[in-house]
């Protein structure tokens, strides 16, 4: 799809001057056109009360704004509030931007705040990312443009927590009119408004005429679903596409020198991992879970599957995040065979007569759930480690099922599987978001994001006590504790940190990737050709 | 001229069967044929070019596609058998029941099989496998059940006809029981028919088993299927194009034999089409 309407010079009407920082000066911004992306994923839900997962939180970013927004620095940045005072530990006040409304007319201000913290928060069930915003409680009408964010204890990580991906303002007429339809035609304050999502194939959004800010440069973005990596690639060659989500590895090489592409990249914060249940036997053994570490080949892995698109995992954590700490992988868990079957055979393990190991007659067989194209590469990697698995005498029986159907069983109360691929993006780039909903042994789901079922009581007062304190060396220091104690019990096998690549074509301008792949900011981008 | 005569002097039915003989051993003798284990990685050689090491090159994990090949073999042919036997079995005992009783339990199988065969094929078994789940046994059956509205109608059609025979009449009128009467001079008559069914069905059940794996609804990893390997090869197509060709030929291979045995059957069993090769 090419623009439709020719382009024209726009600098002059854009508000503020702000543009002129990021665009140079003599690229003259364009406006109209269609900006087409292809990505492998349909969204669960565009309503981010019941899907915090990127292929909605891609689309619906464009469409619903919080309080605070995270620069592409990872730095907390005013959204739709203006300046913020903190009153008492658990109580910041917010001023709203005025004269903002929402794309069905309503007004934004103080009231439609508390109408979306009260929605999430004590719905029932309360919204998905109710267990990733901490303490928080809610918030309280002071006037009409002031608003109270409150919350329940002392809680370190606020502003960063108010100003993730999914933290959208909603319009309360909307969510009453709309009832259960609003999750899939969200209405918010966004650059960008929805027109149509149509399961499976795409969704379309436009511009937001009446938007308070710099308004979207392109009339429209269409988001595609091309499950095919190859077919993703295809469509992009062929001009099918403007923009690639999740490109072909292999390719990149050869698109970075081809001058009608440009690759996008940046350190992401995700950590791709296969995950361990350490609740179910045999997994709950601490040196069958050890020998499965030096039973994978991380680097081969690295170099051969991702070639170049990913960085090694360090620890549960991506480095960059408030609270990281290197977990030493590489020196604890170095590639060994080895020291894998010596492992197994302390955990009381003996080789079978087709090579894989058994106990009391119990053959070391592991279920493992993954998808196919959820995450860069994630079933070659399983299917790899499952190769790995093998040659230490562990059969892993893998099912490749649609993300989907993985997303329901990882989230349901019980998990009857002992491995699942999975990645995690410490979305508001502090420790809190994810040590404390994926190690607290309270954040089972559907609750928190404890797949492994890891309990530990040191780790839970670690991960509290943390969360409470506004002191941040403190934090850190508690936060690397907790990360030692992960390092000696590993209930996962971290794989990678992701890259965040996007490829799109050379036309495509002003367009700046994010470290959280969730933040794709799709307004300031414009087509030239 | 016998039909046997008839059908060794086609010379591309002959080459079908050769080429089904030679697919039947690989499969029978994988183990012994193939140069490497199928599921072995060598992640550092993957997309090998064809070569001394690995014949037909490797795939994206740096396993040996020949062996893949042929061990895929097995699961093509696995799932091409037993879903003809469910087709044909199944077929079989609904179309005889329904082309003899005749009245009202043949207009009401006829329907149901019609809702059946309004499917698009894949639907009908993409919808089996979505509500048995993944897996080789399951995509068998998927397929097998695909196969039997088909077989229905070809053999309630042809015991309609039989039934109205006049031997069949005279066997009736001599006082044959129902089951003599179907094992004696009905089903014999029906055999050459279905056999040449069977052959041409098996085709488009390796087919289908290649489109499901290839969907990701088949077998599951390591197990080897052509479907699956040209699902994940499509990926490296420009880099690679090796890794999803030599499955897409192998498929190709198989259902022409399978096509071109059937075709051959079809002429030499049927003597109106006698000459015409």
């Amino acid at each position: 799809m090419r623009p439709t309407l020719r382009s024209r010079f726009l600098t002059g009407c854009l508000v503020l001057g702000l543009a002129a920082a990021l665009v140079p000066a003599a690229d003259a911004q364009k406006r109209g056109g269609t900006l087409t992306i292809v990505r492998p994923t349909d969204p669960v839900s565009l309503d981010p009360n019941l899907e915090t997962t990127a292929p909605g939180a891609w689309v619906y970013f464009n469409m619903l704004e919080g309080l605070l927004t995270l620069d592409e620095k990872m730095q907390v940045k005013p959204a739709l509030a203006t300046s913020y005072e903190v009153m008492s530990p658990t109580k910041v006040r917010f001023k709203l931007r005025p004269g903002v409304k929402f794309h069905d007319g309503t007004p934004f201000n103080a009231v439609a705040v508390k109408f979306t913290f009260d929605r999430a928060l004590r719905g029932t069930p309360p919204a998905r990312w109710a267990s990733l915003a901490g303490s928080l409680d809610g918030a309280e009408v002071v006037d009409d443009l002031t608003v109270d964010v409150v919350t329940k204890e002392p809680y370190g990580p606020i502003l960063r927590t108010l100003a993730m991906y999914c933290m959208g303002m909603v319009s309360p007429t909307a969510v009453q009119k709309m009832g259960s339809d609003f999750s899939r035609a969200p209405v918010g304050t966004g650059p960008f408004k929805f027109v149509e999502w149509k399961t499976n194939t795409h969704v379309i959004i436009e511009r937001n005429p009446d938007y308070w800010g710099d308004k979207a440069l392109v009339d429209r973005v269409v988001f595609k679903v091309v499950p095919e990596e190859g077919a993703r690639m295809i469509a992009l060659q062929t001009g099918d596409a403007d923009m690639v989500l999740f490109p072909s590895p292999a390719q990149l090489p050869a698109l970075r020198r081809d001058s009608k592409f440009t690759v996008h990249e940046t350190t992401g914060i995700r950590v791709v991992f296969a995950g361990l249940h350490a609740g179910m036997p045999p997994l709950d053994d601490v040196r069958v879970r050890q020998a499965l570490l030096h039973a994978v080949d991380r680097k081969a892995i690295l170099d051969n599957i991702m070639e170049g698109s990913a960085g090694p995992a360090l620890g549960v954590l991506a480095p960059g995040v408030f609270g990281f700490k290197d977990m030493q992988l590489d020196r604890l868990y170095p590639f060994d065979r080895a020291k894998a079957k010596a492992l197994l055979t302390q955990a009381g393990w003996t080789p079978g007569p087709d090579g894989i190991m058994v106990k009391g007659g119990q053959r070391l067989s592991l279920s493992w759930l993954a998808a196919r194209g959820r995450y860069p590469k994630d079933g070659e990697i399983t299917e790899a480690i499952q190769a790995m698995f093998k040659e230490v005498g562990v059969e892993a029986k893998v099912q490749i099922l649609e993300w989907a159907a993985v997303f329901q069983q990882v989230r349901a109360a019980t998990l009857n599987h002992h491995m699942f691929t999975l990645g995690w993006v410490t979305s508001n780039a502090d420790a809190d978001y994810s040590l404390y909903a994926l190690f607290h042994s309270k954040q089972v789901p559907p609750v928190g994001w404890n797949t492994s079922r890891y309990a530990n009581a040191r780790v839970d007062t670690l991960v509290e006590q943390a969360r409470r304190s506004l002191n941040q060396t403190e934090r850190e220091k508690l936060y690397g504790e907790v990360q030692d104690i992960l390092a000696k019990e590993m209930v996962w096998i971290p794989v990678y940190t992701t890259k965040e690549i996007i490829v799109s074509r050379a036309g495509v301008k002003g367009f700046h990737i994010h470290p959280v792949e969730y933040n794709l900011t799709l307004s300031k981008s414009w087509i030239d050709k | 001229m016998t039909a046997w005569m008839r059908f060794y002097r086609n010379r591309l039915a002959v080459l079908g069967l050769a080429l089904i003989l030679v697919l039947a051993l690989s499969a029978a003798l994988a183990p012994w044929l193939a140069p490497y284990d199928p599921a072995r990685q060598s992640l550092v050689e993957k997309r090998s070019k064809p070569g001394a090491k690995y014949w037909l090159g490797a795939d994206e994990f740096g396993r040996d596609i020949l062996s893949r090949v042929i061990y895929g073999s097995r699961v093509a042919l696995l799932v091409g058998v037993l879903s003809v036997l469910i087709a044909v079995a199944g077929g079989l005992v609904l179309g005889t029941i329904s082309g003899f009783a005749g009245g009202w339990v043949d207009a009401v199988m006829m329907r149901g099989i019609e809702i059946l065969l309004a499917f698009p094929y894949l639907l009908l078994a993409l919808a089996i496998v979505a509500a048995m789940g993944t897996g080789a046994l399951n995509t068998t059956i998927a397929v097998g059940v695909w196969g039997i509205p088909t077989v229905t109608r070809m053999v309630r059609g042809a015991v309609l006809a039989l039934r109205e025979t006049e031997y069949v009449g005279a066997a009736r009128a001599l006082g044959a029981a129902t089951p003599a009467l179907l094992r004696r001079h009905i089903l014999p008559n029906i055999v050459p028919g279905l056999v040449v069914y069977a052959t041409l069905f098996m085709a488009n059940a390796i087919l289908l088993e290649a489109a499901l794996s290839f969907l990701g609804l088949g077998v599951q990893p390591p197990t080897a299927s052509w479907g699956l390997m040209v699902s994940t090869g499509r990926d490296v197509l420009l880099v690679a194009p090796h890794v999803a060709t030599v499955p897409g030929v192998a498929i190709m291979i198989a259902v022409l034999a399978f096509n071109l045995v059937g075709d051959g059957l079809r002429d030499a069993l049927d003597p109106r089409l006698r000459g015409s090769a």
